[in-house]
């Protein structure tokens, strides 16, 4: 029953909202295609998967508006890894994953939002951490991020300044998360500061994070999570980060990270941490890379570069992007990692170490 | 001596038409245009449409302005609804529907094109400013594209940052609308060439609603933009440009 309960709400949200206020529908057909290199049998195995997006958005007068976004997904030959199966519900073979479904009030200076919502806080690309709500995962930086059920209340002095006060109750009302964050414009820099306590580590974080421009585009995240009531160590979370664009078409980025919680050796490392959902990433010291080249106005190609400096194991990805029509995406990539064995990115001889990914998307 | 005379009448049409186009501040002409294209509020709904070598994509968008010096644009076309760009003053910020994520955009990015097109985040940027940034000379009249033109030379001046170094512009003298201009580098190198095709007349306000900008580095590539509605001096609610409206 629980597991059909997120479909009964994405059917109740997305269907009968268009009769209630102004609705507007919206989504997406997706499908992506991978072989896996280099694994336990030496052979190519492959994996699809292929996902269907629907998504509401009504206006119920000047005050309330509210969202409704899920999707089903279906997965075939090895997983394909671009979801995350443990919080989908199981739906006649495939899967359902709820997205979103919040209701947005609008006042004078305040808005309120209830419901599973994206909380976006930071500004790193493949590392934030003081987004502690929808982590980045480092693999896969531009992935379509799992929503918060919370209640938010923004507040806005000025046109550039934010205030935002946030409570996310948890799974059965255990493991309550509640924080805020004020953000604001300071000369060419967007700056913020963020608060978060986190009932199931038991921790509070401390954040600060910049974006701005020097000479280059820089930006910048610290989150300080102190000694807990578990008497566990505090430790300290810093990325540093700069990008610029040559040319008119040719844009760098790169990003340097370091947990003091992350481990230098890799035989330390807690795997299960990382099956869990619990981290993204395992070791201490990182550094992030990537180029894009936009060929024309329809193609891109990119190349990106993932290293685990503690472990030097490491990941290469190169990709293509296309439109085919103005609502039609198509995309290849490939990414080899390396490393030794027992390393983050080589975890052992038996797991792939190159995966090529055939992706096409329609939006409508 | 046939030859001679029509030379000689060449020069003289050549140099009269000049001393005429001289006797206009090209300061004058450029405030004219702004008397057109400054506005204290507006509402557009409009297209752009993105050519290269034979393939086309269309996107389509809302634009709200506030004296030049504030705007918002929505997409709503189904590959871009959502994403959005506020402008105020020289910064500008852009918000990423799928990540709810607002991201302030950064000086050099500025000289990339929105969404993939072959008009830059500076080229929205910089129109304000002209005056500013450039040196304006008037270098005389031209018949071009069957409208009688002012050309005018815009060159940066020292010691300031600008997208272009230079700049000819050619302005209608009956609507006072930018109907042709050329973007070079420094080098004298031609990277853009913007066009209009089509004026409105809005109550006596005189507007380009179908334009095009060529990116003159790629081949065959262009951006077409067609205003299919604008409303002028609408009523703009408070908090309007702000990031909460990005939201």
């Amino acid at each position: 029953m629980t597991r059909r309960l997120p479909l009964a709400l994405l059917l109740v949200s997305l269907f009968p909202a268009s009769l209630f206020g102004e609705a507007e529908f919206f989504g997406s057909l997706e499908n992506l295609w991978s072989a896996y290199g280099g694994g336990e049998s030496g052979r190519v195995e492959w994996g699809d998967l292929a996902r269907v997006r629907l998504g509401v958005d009504v206006a119920g007068g000047e005050h309330i508006s509210g969202r409704g976004e899920g999707e089903v997904f279906a997965l075939f030959g090895r997983d394909a890894g671009a979801v995350d199966p443990s919080s989908a519900s199981l739906f006649e073979g495939g899967y359902l994953l709820l997205q979103r479904l919040y209701v947005r009030g609008r006042w004078d200076y305040v808005d309120s939002v209830i419901g599973r919502q994206r909380v976006a806080w930071g500004v790193g690309t493949a590392f934030r951490p003081t987004d502690r709500w929808n982590p980045v995962n480092p693999l896969d930086p531009g992935a379509y991020r799992k929503g918060v059920d919370a209640l938010q209340v923004l507040v806005y002095p000025s046109d550039l300044w934010e205030v935002s006060f946030i409570f996310a109750p948890g799974r059965g009302g255990r493991n309550v998360r509640a924080g805020g964050r004020v953000e604001g414009h300071i000369g060419a820099f967007d700056m913020g500061s963020s608060y978060l306590y986190d009932q199931a580590t038991g921790r509070d974080m401390l954040g600060l994070d910049f974006k701005g421009d020097l000479i280059v585009g820089v930006h910048g995240e610290g989150a300080y999570l102190p000694e807990n009531g578990r008497r566990e160590k505090g430790f300290l979370r810093l990325l540093g980060g700069a990008d610029y664009s040559f040319f008119q078409n040719l844009f760098f980025l790169v990003e340097c990270f370091y947990d003091e919680s992350g481990e230098e050796k890799p035989e330390r490392y807690d795997r299960r941490r990382l099956e869990d959902g619990l981290t993204t990433w395992l070791g201490r010291r990182y550094l992030f890379s990537q180029v894009t080249y936009r060929v024309d106005e329809f193609s891109s190609l990119g190349a990106s570069h993932l290293m685990n400096l503690s472990d030097s194991s490491f990941v290469l990805g190169a990709s293509v992007a296309s439109f085919f029509a103005s609502n039609v995406e198509v995309g290849l990539e490939e990414r080899i990692f390396f490393g030794d064995e027992g390393s983050e990115y080589r975890p052992s001889e038996d797991v792939p170490w190159c995966v090529t990914t055939l992706r096409w998307e329609m939006k409508f | 001596m046939k030859l001679f005379l029509s030379i000689a009448v060449s020069l003289l049409f050549f140099v009269l038409h000049i001393s005429l186009a001289e006797g206009l501040d090209p300061l004058e002409i450029i405030k004219k245009v702004d008397s057109n294209y400054v506005i204290d509020t507006a509402k557009i709904q409009a297209e752009m449409i993105i050519q290269s070598g034979g393939r086309t994509l269309t996107k389509s968008m809302t634009i709200l302005s506030e004296g030049g010096e504030k705007g918002l644009i929505e997409f709503t076309n189904p590959q871009d609804r959502g994403t959005k760009y506020l402008k105020l003053g020289d910064e500008l910020w852009m918000f990423f529907p799928e990540a709810e994520d607002i991201v302030k955009i950064s000086g050099h990015m500025l000289r990339q094109g929105i969404m993939g097109s072959d008009y830059s985040y500076e080229d929205a940027l910089e129109y304000e400013r002209l005056g500013e940034l450039y040196n304006i000379s008037l270098l005389g009249k031209d018949d071009i594209r069957g409208k009688n033109c002012y050309l005018l030379e815009l060159t940066a001046k020292p010691d300031v940052e600008v997208a272009y170094f230079r700049r000819r512009m050619w302005v209608t003298e009956e609507e006072f609308v930018i109907w042709q201009e050329e973007l070079y580098a420094p080098s004298g190198k031609l990277l853009k060439l913007y066009t209009t095709q089509k004026i409105g007349n809005f109550d006596g306000r005189f507007y380009p609603v179908e334009s095009t900008m060529e990116n003159k580095l790629r081949k065959d590539s262009r951006t077409v933009l067609r205003i299919d509605s604008v409303e002028f001096g609408v009523p703009i609610p408070p908090g309007t440009f702000s990031k909460r409206a990005l939201r």
